[in-house]
């Protein structure tokens, strides 16, 4: 077999796909982990997220066809411009407005957690930081959101948002360091912020 | 573009040490307060999809886009592997096998027999569809790896078609259905599958439908059900161009319980007082007829892995973990990991463990875990990653444990035990 990574792949898989149904799976299974994780920053809910997720989804299945390559990174590009006009459309219809969202409805965190307590933790976690990053100014949010959770580079960020690769660069850092500001302020300096379970 | 977008030293430290973060899944310790502490936690805090609904969605995309695609072949699949033989059947005087043992697979996940109801997906028979619904089992399909053996013997009325098959260096996987015309239903237990040699492969994980299933799109009628079942194939000696194996299934009638009379009030039967726990005695079911014991023999070509002999060990919160080796084959990456017990209290250990393949975003998680020889811990990632080049790492973020004895604790060691290997 020759060994080529995904990206290189990508190209050769989007041509198959168009006449070979079973090609599209592994976009599908490259992506999906991606845009949900994206969409469930944006929206919150799990119904809510696994909606746009299979519409996003739907709509690339509908228009593959008249999707044109051009070069690393236009597929993602094209694909989380589809999921954020679903986001975009779903506040439109002034869904998402609610306050709090109850644990129950997030959705679970790729962690490998184990036991239920820990995974409410982590759901809590999940809450506090969507909420933070939900009080930065839209484009920041944005633009970490895809970057931490859709998994873009900052190129690709760029292309998707119409910007210069340098100014995501810059919204990315000048919105972690306000989200730093804010978390410390919430929460003080001793939360433990690793991924490890406290004891 | 404005001179506030202009970086400065400190946003591209920033951006290299996101970046870092990111590909190492937020596992690495940061000083807890610190804002690449709060990067790491963004990091590890990644929401992840049900994986039924993202199955669903998977076969949903899949019949859309067949629908808007040229007529699909038809359902023979081609014996496109260069080694594949007819299979072959005998008639073989039945053994009785003893499956694996009670603790051998302890915490493993299984994805056991479901029955939905929903909408009917015609065309793509059952086994087919159950295929589909597991990220390792979808890709040797999609990849024509998978042996189609239509074997079926009838008994009693009673017809058991071992329909497919596939066989790797992790694991076997088969897949059956049975069908009885009136409709009645059956247990197909014991199943045990054994080398020509007699070497045993114990049960892993399996997949069921009977009835309707909305979520994997299978109509099956009355008295059908399918199934396919995963056998760790770590036994096999060597790297065969063919196994030489045999299935033998004791098939059963299905008996449902019948409605209970109602709660019994207490054990003395009169009305409980308040507090008083309530306590229904069940009778156990009756096994249900043994129709009859079915046996195939069949040959199949085998796949062999890509063995990384890592041998690595790292040490954290006292712990000394080595991670032995990692095999990789189209259906499953399979990692070994042996540690020591810690502590004085006997405790069944597990740990959490990730893996980021070559070209991966983020790590995935681990399927299941199987602690068949304590203390050597297997932990299987059921997908399709054997075309991957390059790095490796497989972190081991956490230890945990239970405790056997009374109050029960849990006991939880931090890590990370971090791996980085290469997989020839």
């Amino acid at each position: 077999m020759v060994s080529q990574s995904y990206p290189e792949r990508e190209q050769e898989l989007l041509k198959q796909a168009r006449r070979d149904p079973a090609a599209f799976q592994e976009l599908y299974n490259h992506y999906f982990p991606r845009i949900y994780a994206y969409v469930s920053y944006r929206v919150g809910r799990v119904r809510d997220s696994e909606d746009i997720a299979a519409d996003t989804f739907l709509t690339v299945v509908d228009n593959l066809n008249g999707f044109e390559w051009r070069g690393e990174g236009s597929f993602a590009a094209w694909l989380f411009r589809i999921a954020r006009n679903r986001v975009s459309d779903f506040y439109r219809r002034g869904r998402g407005s609610e306050e709090t969202i109850p644990l129950e409805d997030l959705p679970d965190l790729a962690s490998g957690v184990l036991l239920p307590a820990d995974a409410l933790a982590q759901k809590e976690k999940f809450a506090c930081l969507r909420r933070l990053i939900g009080t930065l100014s839209p484009r920041r949010q944005e633009v970490i959101t895809l970057r931490f959770f859709g998994g873009l580079r900052n190129k690709e960020i760029a292309a998707l948002l119409d910007l210069d690769e340098r100014t995501v660069a810059s919204h990315l850092c000048r919105g972690l360091r306000v989200l730093h500001r804010k978390y410390v302020d919430e929460f003080g300096p001793k939360e433990e912020m690793h991924s490890e379970q406290t004891r | 573009m404005s001179r506030r977008d202009e970086l400065t030293e400190r946003d591209r430290r920033l951006l290299e040490e996101v970046e870092e973060i990111i590909a190492n899944g937020g596992s690495e310790r940061r000083e807890a307060d610190s804002l690449y502490g709060l990067c790491a936690h963004l990091a590890d805090t990644v929401p992840e999809a049900d994986g039924a609904f993202q199955e669903r969605l998977e076969a949903r995309l899949v019949a859309r886009a067949e629908a808007q695609t040229a007529p699909a072949e038809g359902e023979e699949a081609t014996a496109a592997h260069a080694s594949r033989r007819q299979p072959r059947l005998r008639r073989i005087i039945p053994r009785v096998l003893v499956p694996t043992t009670r603790l051998a697979w302890a915490g493993m996940v299984v994805a056991a027999l479901l029955i939905f109801s929903a909408v009917a997906y015609a065309g793509v028979p059952a086994v087919r569809q159950l295929f589909q619904q597991e990220p390792g089992l979808q890709h040797v399909q999609q990849a024509d790896l998978v042996q189609e053996l239509d074997l079926s013997q009838t008994v009693n009325g009673v017809t058991f078609t071992l329909e497919r098959a596939y066989a790797d260096a992790n694991r076997i996987v088969v897949g059956y259905s049975v069908k009885d015309p009136d409709g009645q239903r059956y247990h197909t237990d014991p199943l045990t599958l054994t080398g020509a040699d007699g070497t045993v492969f114990p049960g892993t994980t399996g997949l069921g439908a009977a009835g309707k299933s909305a979520i994997f799109g299978i109509e099956l009628p009355p008295g059908e059900k399918a199934d396919v079942l995963s056998f760790d194939a770590a036994a096999v000696e060597g790297t065969p161009v063919e196994l030489d194996l045999r299935l033998v299934v004791e098939v059963r009638e299905l008996v449902l319980p019948t409605d209970t009379q109602g709660l019994s009030a207490s054990p003395t039967g009169l009305p409980a007082e308040p507090g008083e726990p309530m306590v229904e005695e069940l009778e156990p079911m009756p096994p249900g007829a043994v129709v009859g014991t079915f046996t195939f023999d069949f040959s199949m070509p085998f796949i062999p892995g890509r063995v990384a002999e890592v041998n690595q060990t790292v040490e954290a919160a006292g712990v000394a973990v080595t991670l032995q080796r990692v095999v990789v084959t189209p259906s499953e990456t399979r990692a070994h990991l042996r540690f020591d017990p810690p502590g004085e209290v006997e405790t069944i250990w597990t740990s959490i463990v990730t893996l980021k393949a070559p070209g991966d975003v983020r790590s995935r998680s681990r399927f299941y875990s199987a602690a068949a020889d304590s203390p050597v811990h297997t932990y299987g990632f059921l997908a399709p990653l054997y075309d991957r080049r390059g790095e490796w790492t497989l972190t081991v973020n956490e230890l945990v444990g239970t405790e056997l004895v009374p109050p029960y604790n849990d006991v939880r060691l931090a890590g990370p035990w971090v791996f980085r290997f290469r997989v020839p």
